[in-house]
């Protein structure tokens, strides 16, 4: 590529990183015709026919205009099809240096755009990458405004590269020491997050199998060390069913609960947006305390759910702490009642299942057991595909297709075991999770949903599991370990990126004054450094440094067979003796060397002569002639060797 | 030599920079959203750098002007201009040097390197003319800012007057004093020369003029020595534009093989034949204050 054409190669180059971090904003069709203009770099770059200036002002005020009559258009899209509209049709004209600095601009405009929308670490690795092309782009159009960019082609791109490695080192520090204020004025000028798929405080149990095949992450929960068996993270209690839907009607009474035992699990958990208000945490929380994005507490509810006012529709982080037994050993007569309610239309069939089932004088454990090993065996099968009966969703599946998910097997026994008059209640959450031992937490995605039910025992609440979901056994592989890694970082830049607001501010200023400080008790940052297993991957990192160190040797070796002949030329005479400084021309080294050595001044003349129509001339890519250097240049060493050899006896 | 303090101005891509990057800053704190923060951080340090790069750019710069041999006022001359990068590992980029007389470009510059620029320049006055104040200056890196220095070195330069072009007859024989003494019969061929107005061309070497497609004339010994003297006369009212001629009339006589004197009221410099005689007639005239 021309150095000339670098400042809109990477005008084109910003635009297309814009298009991508923006591509879950756009529709598929402005996507398309978006990608479609790429091909009018070939006429920055060949063609160079433009329209003029008059039909191009008209056409971008017709697109502007037509963007406010498309469908489902928000403020914030119409601001994004004007940025991209004045792009388009930049590109459309001929593009000189203001209009570059024109198309950067916007390209920055349409960045900032996106984070309203995408905060994930795909967006930051997307910025730097956009920040170093486009400082490249910079960099050549000051150069070219001042002189022809060909000459200094390569330094100047190493400098933009330098530049900006040591630019995001710098922004590091920035970032941390702008000021931040703990209220934000406008609420980000009206514009609102975009909520994911996930659990609501509404179950239908004809539509919940979406979440199954989500893969996405719901949340990740730090953790001092993994759990032997696999975790419930509970969420939403839902106690009223009614027409094949779960509902939540327990009035909202504030309690502060406490953990009897003594083995307490904390937890700090990274909850991704979702359509929900509820917050999760291991089985049974009851303490939560939101950490950002503002640091307050949430009151638990007396079935230890944890529910904000509104739906979660930014990346929050939050710390829990969960007990293992249910805390509160306590149950109401209005409690009592909500989790004895059952649709009347099912009571009477229920019952007659029950009484083939069940003695109603048998002790609550015992009843549940009896159910719980009817659901499991045939021919009850989980499955999650079955076709769509209309009717009862637990009739059909008691009574007729006895195929069915985690919620339907849950809703069932949650409904039998209300017919048989033991209080019980749906739980809706998460099952398992990823183990990520380099970060120590637990990844849990939405295809990880579950739902269980939990039944009064007497004395206390007590979780049980009608169906196990069979987990996914995944194989180590290579790639697990850089997964891993990459999750890691995931996490972190939610934590330190996403997160960091006002309040860790001040908590790291105070650290870090503790730090310097000569007290000896110093505390580190909160989440704990990743647990790396150096012994074990030892052989990545031999074969890492192998691999540099080859690639170091082959760039050196290539970089001695392309370098430039004169300059070797040059090299090797002063190896020898000669004095040449960097301004001397070729044939007046000729004339140097003719005094001391004739044989070798007629050698290098004719090197020189074959070079200079080469360097300067349209000879660059004959290999014929750069064979014939390479020839001489070896003459050259082959005389000036044997010259040493019989000048070393009388020196 | 000296050198100024380093002066900054700011471009106007740099005004709309600046004014974006505050922008953002202020989007930043009002949404709280720290990705506008991170955006604002990464401009922050680029300007930053900038000034640093754009400083270290500047640094460890040393410089040495060449003027021509003979540089004539109003005419332009050639200024070559070495500039070398003390630095030990840092490049210079995109120097620009600007003096009244004109502004040249030095695009890159390897660390521990001297390299030369080229600058027509053209001084208006003769006689001893200082060197022009010289401004180096870039906009590099991004073009948002262009930082320079001032240069001033205590150089001067000989200024000869502005040749200009005059009939030989009158302006050499003002005083009727040229002295021809030729005598035919007793001249020895000396050397082949080339024609110059006031020639006698009966002396025209036909066969050379045909070679060379020029007038060459035939030089004798002896008999063919040519003196003039140049004079200024006092009391003249246009002096500038009789040196000027008098340069010119230096020039070509010394180049047609004349020996030159010059006789002003207060300095007489006898014919001579010579570099270092045309030098001293060039250097009087230049330095000629009525």
């Amino acid at each position: 590529m021309k150095a000339k054409h670098i400042p809109i190669f990477s005008a084109y180059m910003g635009f297309l990183l814009a298009i991508l971090v923006l591509k879950e904003e756009l529709p598929l069709w402005f996507q398309g015709i978006c990608l479609i203009f790429f091909i009018t770099i070939l006429n920055h770059l060949q063609w160079r026919i433009y329209p003029s200036n008059l039909f191009l002002n008209f056409l971008a005020i017709a697109l502007i205009l037509l963007s406010f009559s498309l469908p489902h258009t928000d403020i914030f899209m119409l601001f994004l099809y004007v940025l991209f509209i004045l792009i388009l049709i930049k590109f459309l004209s001929p593009l000189k240096p203001r209009d570059l600095w024109q198309v950067y601009t916007l390209n920055l405009f349409l960045f900032s755009a996106a984070t309203f929308s995408n905060f994930n670490l795909s967006f930051g690795f997307i910025l730097i990458l956009f920040f170093w092309i486009t400082l490249i782009g910079i960099c050549f159009l000051t150069a070219q405004q001042v002189t022809e960019p060909a000459i200094l082609q390569r330094p100047l791109f190493y400098f933009a590269s330098c530049l900006s490695v040591t630019a995001v080192l710098v922004a590091v520090l920035f970032f941390v020491l702008l000021p931040r204020s703990p209220y934000t004025f406008f609420l980000g000028f009206g514009l609102s997050y975009k909520a994911k798929t996930g659990f609501t405080e509404d179950i239908d149990l004809n539509g919940i199998q979406e979440i199954r095949t989500d893969n996405s992450v719901a949340f990740r929960a730090i953790m001092s060390g993994p759990l032997k068996s696999p975790p419930y993270w509970r969420g939403m209690v839902y106690d009223t069913y009614q027409n094949g839907r779960w509902r939540i009607k327990l009035k909202p009474q504030k309690i502060k609960p406490s953990c009897p035992e003594s083995n307490i699990y904390h937890q700090t958990i990274f909850l991704e947006p979702y359509a929900g208000k509820t917050l999760f945490a291991l089985n049974y929380p009851f303490a939560i305390n939101i950490t950002a994005p503002r640091t307050f507490s949430v009151p638990s509810l007396p079935n230890l759910t944890f529910v904000l006012n509104r739906p979660i529709f930014q990346r929050i982080e939050y710390q829990a702490s969960s007990c293992p037994i249910f805390p509160v050993a306590h149950l109401s007569a209005q409690e009592k009642l909500l989790y004895l309610q059952m649709p009347p239309n099912l009571k009477g069939p229920l019952d007659k299942l029950l009484q083939h089932l069940v003695d109603k004088k048998d002790p609550p454990p015992v009843i549940v057991k009896k159910l719980v090993n009817f659901l499991q065996k045939p021919p009850f099968e989980s499955r999650f595909q079955i076709p769509k009966i209309e009717g009862e969703p637990v009739l059909m599946f008691l009574f007729k297709t006895h195929k069915g998910w985690c919620e339907h097997f849950a809703s069932a026994l949650t409904l039998l075991l209300r017919s048989a008059g033991i209080p019980a209640r749906f739980v809706g959450g998460y099952y398992g999770g990823t183990w990520n031992t380099t970060g120590n937490y637990y990844l849990v995605r939405q295809k990880d949903a579950h739902a269980w039910v939990e039944y009064w025992n007497g004395k206390n609440w007590e979780t049980i599991d009608p169906i196990l979901p069979t987990l996914e056994i995944k194989k180590t592989t290579y790639f697990s370990f850089f997964w891993k890694w990459l999750d890691y970082l995931r996490l972190r830049w939610y934590a330190y990126v996403i997160n960091y607001d006002f309040a860790k501010q001040k908590q790291l200023f105070y650290r870090l004054k503790h730090y310097f400080s000569p007290s000896k008790n110093k505390n580190y940052w909160q989440v704990k450094k990743p647990d790396f297993e150096w012994l074990r991957y030892k052989w990545v990192f031999f074969s890492a440094v192998c691999l540099g160190w080859m690639g170091f040797l082959i760039y050196f070796l290539f970089k001695q067979h392309k370098s430039h002949p004169f300059l070797c030329l040059c090299e090797l005479l002063r190896n020898y003796g000669y004095s040449i400084s960097p301004n001397q021309g070729g044939l007046e080294i000729v004339d140097m060397i003719n005094k001391k050595d004739p044989e070798l001044s007629y050698m290098v003349r004719r090197f020189v002569e074959i070079w200079y129509p080469m360097r300067y001339g349209r000879l660059i890519k004959d290999k014929t002639k750069t064979r014939h250097l390479k020839e001489l240049l070896k003459q050259i060493r082959i005389h000036l060797i044997k010259q040493k050899s019989i000048k070393k006896p009388y020196s | 030599m000296r050198k100024s303090r380093f002066q900054v101005k700011i471009t106007k891509p740099g005004i709309f920079f600046v004014a974006l990057t505050i922008m953002l800053g202020v989007a930043a704190v009002n949404t709280g959203n720290n990705l506008i923060y991170l955006i604002a951080a990464l401009m922050l340090s680029l300007m930053a750098l900038s000034g640093l790069s754009s400083f270290l750019n500047l640094v460890g710069l040393d410089f040495k002007i060449e003027v021509p041999e003979e540089t004539y006022a109003s005419k332009q001359a050639l200024l070559t201009i070495w500039v070398k990068n003390k630095k030990p590992c840092i490049p210079s980029f995109l120097l620009g040097i600007n003096t009244p007389l004109g502004t040249t470009w030095l695009p890159y510059l390897p660390p521990k390197k001297t390299m030369s620029v080229y600058l027509w320049v053209s001084f208006p006055k003769r006689g001893w003319q200082k060197l022009p104040e010289m401004t180096i200056f870039s906009y590099f890196p991004l073009y948002f800012f262009s930082r320079g220095f001032k240069y001033f070195k205590d150089q001067t330069f000989l200024i000869y007057p502005k040749p200009l072009s005059c009939p030989l007859p009158s302006a050499i024989f003002h005083q009727g004093e040229r002295e021809q003494g030729r005598q035919k019969g007793r001249e020895e061929f000396r050397s082949l020369r080339e024609w110059v107005s006031g020639d006698d061309l009966r002396h025209v070497h036909w066969l050379a003029t045909a070679r060379l497609n020029k007038l060459v004339i035939k030089e004798y010994e002896g008999g063919g020595i040519k003196d003039v003297i140049l004079s200024i006369p006092s009391g003249i009212e246009d002096i500038e534009l009789h040196l000027s001629r008098l340069t010119y009339l230096t020039n070509t006589l010394f180049k047609a093989g004349y020996a030159v004197g010059l006789k002003t009221d207060s300095l007489y410099l006898p014919p001579k034949r010579g570099l270092q005689q045309r030098k001293n007639i060039l250097k009087t005239l230049a330095l000629y204050e009525g």
